[in-house]
């Protein structure tokens, strides 16, 4: 069972009253040779109010187990020494019982493990997970809930789990994988022994998972389970840095809940330039700054070539959220802080059976939007903010943001919601829509630059099927579109005669902007 | 549902239900898809990307 290591009874409880004087410092030193993963655990929980630390051994059990399996077929002289699992919690108690799963600021397991023959003898976290901060800038699209065990009782929890390396069986590649992976999977999370095994990595093929991942093995574990992905080698093509940019793959990946992945070199005085280390991190979240000055700046405007383009709604992100296993969970990593030059290898995670990400939405939905609203016939008395988006489309000026989202939350979305003058979508219509549309959308929200951050508001869409496969060879692929919105119309492809589409187009109840879609 | 039959949901097949519905509200209009050749280029610049990674010798430790 994946969760056992979590919801396992623990022995032995210590309660600790996290209030002065009692020094996390201090703590993590005595206990687990003061790793830098546990110090920014408990600099997390001191953020989230912590009032209680607790304390507790836990039996070898599930992935743990399967973990020291692993490592005595690489080191047969592998000792576990013992696994403890800590709860954060931000209320008072006298007992255990009297403590409720909104009490829980986050957990943290972690393993003791000794190899005599590699002089090692060492802490590591196996996993945390942390409630995110609750400000609503802190965005984490997709977050899951675990189960974790104190003492007897279970308490749940919503986050993203973190996990760090060993040097053993795993190293920053396994651990990174596993983060994303947890959120992926029906099962709910994955050993490092399949990791290692859909990588091709076993005690038979020579190679040791201590030493990482390569390109390739993290493509070989993707494709295993079947998730798609789309990754850039930048090092194959030092243009890309600059026409592909890691960012636009980060943020579509973390935008659509799916995660992505960011490989880099490591600098420093003590690292050669012609071998640098590369390290490779998870992403799963953003801040959004509305006031940002960037997208009135011209580097904003993203251009797929010949100058046509727009302003991608990352603009507006300050920093990317993800994990360093080196130092622990939930870091706020500034969009350009990581340097193009150093960034090696960018992955995108797709969602579920998508067959394309967020970033190739963006693109098919760019010729959609700037074909079809400029074709509504100009007239005196149409509506301004047609003439608005039109006047934003002619200066290629318009906002896209991409969402992957169950059919069910769009059409919940038209009908809970009203445009600017209060005006409401058409119920029969959207009961239509119901029956005709895939399970899951690809949606391109369209705004202008001063309605979408600090309004939070849009004046159309563009849906997208995720489950067809893009033919590339064409220039326009008819067969993803579903539909298009924009204030007072609705597009659909009606028909196709030599490349010569016609557009059904229906009247919309909507006549202005609409509130973006958050599922935070 | 199956990816394959979620596949199988269409613009067209979309608008033949809205045309039984709502024929007195429709138009059909003709348009001419623009910028087409910078997008499928675009599209086809990461489709290489990615494949061309397939052959990286980068790894993460």
């Amino acid at each position: 069972m994946q969760a056992e290591h979590r919801i396992v009874p623990g022995e032995q409880l210590a309660i600790f009253p996290a209030q002065a004087p009692f020094s996390s410092f201090k703590f993590t030193e005595s206990r687990f040779k003061g790793i830098d993963s546990v110090r920014r655990c408990f600099s997390l929980a001191r953020s989230l109010g912590m009032k209680i630390v607790t304390l507790e051994k836990i039996p070898c059990v599930g992935l743990l187990s399967e973990e020291n399996q692993e490592i005595l077929e690489y080191f047969p002289d592998h000792q576990f020494k013992e696994a403890l699992r800590l709860c954060f919690w931000k209320r008072d108690f006298k007992a255990v019982s009297h403590l409720k799963s909104r009490d829980l600021i986050g957990y943290a397991i972690l393993k003791h493990d000794k190899v005599r023959s590699k002089r090692y003898d060492s802490w590591h976290m196996f996993e945390a997970v942390f409630k995110k901060y609750p400000h609503q800038h802190n965005c984490i699209p997709n977050p899951k809930r675990f189960k974790i065990a104190c003492s007897e009782k279970i308490y749940s929890i919503i986050g993203i789990l973190y996990c760090q390396q060993n040097s053993l069986n795993k190293a920053c590649a396994q651990v990174a994988l596993r983060s994303l992976l947890s959120n992926h999977l029906p099962e709910g999370d994955i050993s490092y022994k399949k990791i290692n095994e859909l990588a091709g990595i076993t005690p038979k093929s020579g190679r040791f998972p201590g030493k990482g991942l390569s390109v390739i093995e993290i493509r070989k574990v993707l494709d295993g389970l079947g998730i798609g992905f789309r990754d850039i080698d930048y090092t194959q093509n030092e243009t890309l840095r600059n026409t592909l940019p890691y960012q636009k793959f980060l943020y579509a990946g973390i935008e659509s809940g799916a995660g992505a992945l960011l490989g880099f070199r490591l600098s420093g005085p003590d690292i050669p330039d012609d071998s640098p280390p590369r390290h490779i991190i998870p992403f799963f979240g953003h801040t959004f700054n509305k006031d940002t000055w960037v997208p009135d700046a011209e580097l904003s405007y993203f251009d797929v070539g010949g100058g046509v383009g727009y302003v991608p709604s990352e603009n507006w992100t300050s920093s990317f959220i993800g994990h360093d296993d080196n130092f622990g969970p939930n870091f706020c990593v500034p969009r350009c802080h990581v340097d193009r030059t150093n960034v090696d290898y960018v992955v995108e995670l797709f969602n579920k059976e998508a067959q394309y990400g967020g970033v190739h939405a963006e693109a098919v939905s760019l010729g959609f939007i700037y074909s079809l609203a400029p074709s509504i016939i100009s007239t005196p008395d149409q509506n301004y903010w047609i003439k608005r988006l039109i006047k934003f489309i002619r200066g290629k000026r318009i906002v896209l943001r991409a969402l992957f989202v169950r059919k069910k939350a769009y059409l919940g979305h038209l009908r809970n919601f009203t445009d600017w003058e209060g005006n409401r979508e058409a119920g029969d219509f959207l009961d239509g829509l119901e029956a005709v549309l895939p399970s899951f959308v690809w949606i391109v929200e369209i705004s202008l630059p001063q309605l979408f951050p600090a309004n939070e508001r849009k004046i159309g869409e563009v849906l997208l099927n995720p489950f067809v496969r893009p033919d590339t060879s064409k220039d326009v692929d008819f067969d993803l579109f579903l539909m298009a919105r924009i204030p007072c119309y609705y597009f659909f492809l009606d028909s196709l005669n030599e490349d010569n589409p016609m557009f059904l187009l229906l009247k919309s109840n909507i006549q202005s902007h609409m509130p973006l879609i958050t599922h935070y | 549902m199956k990816r394959e039959e979620q596949a199988k949901f269409t613009s067209p097949k979309i608008a033949e239900e809205i045309k039984k519905k709502f024929a007195q509200q429709t138009e059909i209009i003709s348009i001419n898809m623009k910028y087409k050749r910078n997008i499928g280029r675009f599209i086809r610049k990461i489709e290489r990307a990615h494949k061309k990674a397939a052959k990286s010798t980068l790894s993460f430790s």
